[in-house]
């Protein structure tokens, strides 16, 4: 497997005040990771850095080979680099169909048939967008806005696809329906980040899995091996000692 | 009477659609940029300035300042040179190519002696593209300023454009052609053919901006911009250009609408402001965000200023700009209740 | 004794007041004029330090200035008088104005200002019968009193000068008082300005009152000494003049107004002469004017001042010595409820975001308020710290329903921030004796003339001691904002500490710091319960919560699902199941 992301030694931080702090990673094409934390932990710093939408204060971002320090996110986009961000940034005057062909927006020029077709193969994977391709975003419910969501990241034809909390304010069911699509489109060999509050939930769709807390990556390896391990729950409870025992020392 | 209210009814539906092209671009400018553009108004001056001088078959100042403006985004660029020279020289030969054919543009209408309407479309190519190098020198170096610094910036803008419009054409007024001379009697009123000729571009350019808007990608792509200004990001739509387009077609529909003034008033280098602000206290009744309601609020302007200019004619200014505190008032109301 | 600073400003000063009679005739107009020019940037480098503006600042020259002519041309009544008459009525209508407009947010006050502007002086052209319209009107009475007449240029140009440069030691004292702290908030989000007890409508009308009155007596005096008064010099190309003279300047100092009004007027004068030269007529410096402004904000926005700061001596610092405010002394009766939430519940449109929440704080406590992302505790925090307004159910604070905004501090309840909400540029000691604003009284009037010297001194006293409290005596005098983030927060928890609060409500203390940084702040922390300081934190690094509260309330998803010791909290399915989330059922 050849490595599509590498990122190292990253440090991101808002101002002064750090969100990131010195982590490395990588992710083979083909292969789906997870970031599991609590809030706080820098799990959509980390996205937005990658995004392009917020400066590293150190460290490198590699994608295919290519340094993508000065790049601006739509560059990024154009890399295949898209997100399905946490609060969804949807238009909310326009309306679905608009949403999947803005995000095809950088593949304009392609032609009408094939942007047919891609909206075809959007509207297969999540056919309630099909049901409401008229409708006005802002009138949509939670779990419809977040497949617009997907399917507007999904006709930017993404080489790495990162999921921001998708499942945050849904129901289950509704949750389901939006993981089943991301089962299909790894089966499919899609290469995703996704960034998850929900353990359990991520660490079943993931192949492999890292666990941040403040700005620190605490714990990885296979999703089987962290879904045993007490470092989740540790880093999302806070079972540290340090702050306590420096109470005795004074 | 009913001459007089038909007179008036004329009068205040013809100033109100030359506000609503201002008042349109306005809420273009506000919704895609979050900037309040004091300076609108100078692109009327600009156009009618550049449409009388092409009338005259004089090269028009606004050339040299729209070359002057492309000579200046070169040097500002001058940076991108040692990071990227290849990109850079595209972007520099690029320029130097739309000065020229701009250039080329201007001899050639002027040799053919195109009739009014097609120094309309030659004037609007030199005047629009300087909407587009004014964001790039004001906006575009701090996209996060707060309104207040955007504010005082276009009113240095307007400044600077104005005192150009002076240096280049001095402070005599210039008579502008109509589209067509001569005029209608409908009945006990006198209406001129420049009224029809508003109306009628007034709404071509309306329905332009929406056929636009609605029908092509890119049309939508500003719109998204305007509403979502990070998920345009995400979908891999420039910002900054959206914000330069945004810029570029306001300037053209004001200068469309300095165009179509010209004829009634003659132009002037001071001529622009006023009607600038005026699409603003039309503009504020949608809160510069909805353009149906800032068409209303034109549609006040306009016909309170035919009333007043017949009742109390000193008082005009006074009047419509005492009616944009109400305006601002009741539109902060509603704003803080949609908030709750 | 005087300070270095104090001598030089004296000596800038003494130039100024005699370059009148060093000027040529011809010169010393133009020198008049820079003076009121500068009068009135001066009142706009307030407004400008209180993130507010002013298209229409000619608009209330030109009422100061035919409201004085008018009266004393038609009645003969000595200028002076009207004068007075003049600028107080302008600043009434000021406050009228300031009243109406000053609760509009964001983009609708520059339009607002720009509207009144172009009305007002719009009024004196239209308004023929009075003001003689366009052309204007001449034997306009000199100044004088009691029959004695000022009509020496020079003498009148000191006088001018006088003015401008007291307003300008006027404002430099308010901008180290209570009132100036204050105003300095204003330019931020109120959130901050009420949580320390500010009336942030009074103080901005306040603010906006008092330029409008430098703008009225600069136009009534220059009325008075050109002897002729028409529109033109009201224009809105004024106002604009004015609102450069101040950007160039800059807002950090009134000084700057000066300054800018000097630059500008210079550059005019200068300008004028080359375009002559090149056989060019009109106004076309306002070419290099309208650039000179598009330049300064994009790459100075401070303006110039701060160049000239540079090479200035420190100002005096004002004591601190001696004794702060009285603290109330807390007692140990943990059984007294000091907050208690019944019922809480709010909802945003069709989402209930809160429902049913009901806990207490009680005196002493060091409670902790945890949740997973979107459960409510930013609604919740904003409900007790009174930004936010419950739809169901009650706060009490101390037995009373919880008051709104700014009178929650009085009650003895302050908060931190979760984005630092410090004012940069002024000292450390000076962003913490912000918390004193609700302890102390001195308005507006005793800032600028000084008379607050005692409680002044007192509130710095009682920054003092809550910085030696929290560790950061050492760095009293730097700029807050250039304190590491780590600091920074224990800077705002000192601040809420003057405010003297039974109650400390801390906001994500810890978002962003260093471990040692977390460290201290614990230690902190740790210091104030143990001085029976009640805590309310809320906090999202989970080790730092579990290794200092007592006590946790836990939300998830708009409700309350346990309460308990950070042991009990750590065991419980419930919470665990919040946080982890539960898996999936792919059966279903």
């Amino acid at each position: 497997m050849t490595k599509l992301l590498e990122v190292a030694n990253l440090t991101v931080g808002y101002g002064e005040a750090i969100a990131i702090d010195d982590i490395s990673f990588s992710v083979a094409r083909g292969e789906f990771v997870t970031f599991i934390g609590p809030n706080g932990a820098g799990k959509t710093t980390l996205l937005n850095n990658l995004m392009g939408v917020l400066q590293q204060t150190s460290g490198t971002v590699t994608f295919a080979g290519e340094d993508l320090k000065m790049l601006k996110p739509e560059a990024r986009v154009a890399r295949g680099i898209v997100i399905v961000p946490e609060r969804r940034e949807l238009f909310p005057g326009l309306s679905v169909e608009d949403h999947l062909r803005l995000g095809a927006f950088l593949r304009r020029h392609q032609g009408r048939a094939k942007m047919a077709a891609a909206l075809e193969r959007i509207y297969a994977l999540l056919p309630k967008l099909k049901e409401r391709r008229k409708q006005l975003a802002g009138t949509l419910s939670g779990g419809e806005q977040q497949m617009v969501a997907v399917g507007r990241a999904l006709m930017a034809e993404p080489q790495l696809l990162m999921l921001d909390e998708p499942s945050t304010g849904l129901a289950p069911r509704i949750t389901e329906e939006i993981f089943e699509a991301i089962d299909r489109l790894k089966a499919a060999g899609m290469t995703g980040i996704l960034v998850e509050q929900n353990a359990n939930l991520a660490l079943s769709v993931a192949e492999r899995g890292f666990v941040l807390e403040v700005g620190n990556v605490v714990a990885s390896g296979e999703a089987e091996q962290l879904r045993q391990d007490p470092r989740v729950l540790a880093a999302y409870l806070g079972a540290g000692d340090r702050y306590r025992e420096a109470m005795t020392d004074t | 009477m009913t001459d007089t209210v038909l007179f008036l009814l004329v009068d205040g539906l013809t100033s109100g659609l030359v506000y609503a092209l201002l008042a349109l671009s306005l809420v273009l400018v506000f919704t895609v940029t979050r900037v309040v553009n004091i300076a609108q108004g100078e692109y009327v001056m600009l156009g009618a300035l550049t449409l009388a001088d092409l009338l005259q078959g004089r090269m028009p100042g606004t050339l040299y300042l729209l070359i002057g403006g492309l000579v200046l985004c070169v040097i500002l660029d001058a940076g991108r040179w040692r990071r990227d020279w290849r990109q850079a020289l595209l972007y520099a030969s690029g320029l130097v190519i739309a000065g020229v054919a701009a250039l080329a543009l201007t001899r050639g209408a002027l040799a053919l002696h195109l009739p009014v309407i097609g120094m309309m479309v030659v004037a609007l190519i030199l005047v629009a593209p300087l909407g587009a190098l004014i964001y790039r020198f004001t906006v575009h170096p701090i996209p996060n300023a707060t309104t207040i610094v955007f504010v005082i910036i276009s009113v240095g803008v307007s400044m600077s454009v104005q005192g150009l419009g002076l240096l280049i054409w001095g402070a005599n007024p210039y008579p502008v052609d109509p589209i067509a001379a001569g005029g209608v009697m409908m009945g006990p009123v006198f209406i001129p053919y420049q009224s029809f000729a508003i109306l009628i571009t007034a709404l071509l350019a309306m329905g332009g901006l929406y056929l636009f808007s609605e029908f092509t990608l890119v049309g939508k792509a500003l719109q998204a911009s305007a509403m979502n200004r990070l998920g345009a990001q995400f979908c891999g739509i420039p910002v900054n250009a959206a914000g330069a387009l945004a810029f570029l077609l306001a300037a053209a529909f004001s200068a469309v609408s300095g165009m179509l003034l010209a004829p009634l008033i003659t132009a002037n280098y001071e001529m622009g402001f006023m009607v600038g602000l005026k699409g603003f206290v039309g503009g504020a009744m949608g809160g510069l965000i909805d353009y149906p309601l800032s068409l209303v609020g034109v549609m006040i302007v306009g016909g309170l200023e035919s009333t007043s200019a017949y009742v109390a004619s000193a008082y005009r200014d006074v009047l419509v700009f005492s009616l944009l505190i109400p305006i601002l008032l009741w539109r902060n109301t509603r704003s803080r209740v949609e908030a709750r | 004794m005087m300070s270095a600073r104090a001598r030089l400003a004296l000596a800038a000063s003494a130039i100024l007041l005699v370059m009148p009679w060093l000027l040529p005739s011809f010169y010393v107009g133009i020198f008049a004029y820079a003076g009121i020019y500068a009068m009135v940037a001066v009142g706009l480098v307030l407004l400008l330090q209180a993130g507010q503006i002013s298209l229409g600042q000619g608009a209330f020259m030109g009422l100061g200035a035919y409201g004085s002519a008018l009266v004393a041309r038609a009645y003969g009544i000595d200028t002076l008088v009207t004068m007075v008459l003049s600028v107080s009525a302008t600043g009434l209508v000021a406050a009228l104005i300031g009243f109406i407009t000053l609760r509009l947010r964001g983009h609708y006050l520059p339009l607002a200002t720009l509207a009144y502007g172009i009305a007002l002086a719009g009024v004196f052209t239209a308004w023929h019968e009075v003001t003689g319209g366009a052309s204007g009107l001449d034997k306009i009475p000199p100044l004088s009193l009691f029959g004695f007449a000022l009509t020496d240029d020079r003498l009148y140009t000191q006088l001018i000068w006088i003015i401008t440069l007291l307003s300008v030691l006027g404002l430099s004292r308010l901008h180290t008082s209570r009132t100036g702290r204050a105003i300095a908030t204003l330019e931020g989000h109120d959130g901050l300005a009420q949580a320390f007890g500010v009336d942030t409508t009074m103080l901005r009308v306040k603010v906006f009152v008092f330029s409008a009155v430098l703008a009225a007596l600069a136009g009534a005096l220059y009325v008075h000494l050109l002897r002729f008064v028409s529109p033109s010099p009201f224009s809105l190309m004024t106002s604009f003049k004015l609102l450069i003279m101040a950007v160039v300047g800059g807002p950090m100092s009134a000084a700057g107004g000066v300054l800018g009004a000097l630059t500008l007027e210079s550059a005019q004068w200068t300008l004028q002469d080359i375009l002559a030269r090149w056989g060019l007529s009109g106004n076309l410096e306002v070419i290099v004017f309208g650039v000179i402004l598009v330049v300064m904000l994009l790459k100075w926005p401070q303006g110039l001042w701060p160049a000239v700061e540079r090479f200035l001596p420190k100002p005096r610092l004002r004591s601190r010595a001696g004794e702060g405010l009285s603290r109330t002394i807390l007692t140990e009766n943990r059984g007294e409820v000091l907050l208690r939430l019944e019922d809480i519940g709010i909802r945003f449109g069709g989402l209930q975001a809160l429902e049913g929440i009901g806990m207490e704080l009680k005196r002493g406590e060091f409670v902790g308020l945890i949740g997973p992302n979107g459960a409510g505790k930013t609604t919740l925090f904003s409900i007790i710290s009174g930004l936010q307004r419950q739809t169901t159910g009650r706060v009490t604070l101390f037995g009373v329903p919880l008051p709104t905004g700014y009178e929650i501090v009085r009650r003895g309840m302050a908060r931190t921030f979760q984005h630092v909400q410090l004012m940069p540029d002024l000292s450390v000691i000076e962003n913490v004796a912000l918390g004193a604003y609700c302890r102390t009284s001195a308005g507006f009037i005793r800032g600028l003339f000084a008379l607050d010297g005692e409680e002044n001194r007192q509130a710095l006293a009682s920054a003092r001691a809550a910085l030696e409290r929290v560790g950061l005596l050492a760095e009293a005098d730097l700029a807050a904002g250039s304190l590491p983030l780590g600091k920074q927060r224990i800077v705002e928890i000192a601040r809420a500490l003057v405010a003297d609060p039974q109650i400390l409500l801390l906001d994500e203390p810890a978002a962003g710091l260093r471990f040692s940084e977390k460290l201290t702040l614990v230690k902190i922390l740790r210091q104030l319960q143990a001085e029976h300081v009640t805590i309310l934190l809320v906090e999202h690094d989970m080790e730092l919560v579990m290794g200092c509260v007592e006590r946790l309330v836990v939300l998830d998803r708009g409700r309350i699902i346990a309460q308990g010791s950070p042991k009990d909290v750590q065991a419980n399915p419930a919470v665990i199941s919040a946080y982890l989330g539960g898996g999936r059922d792919k059966a279903a």
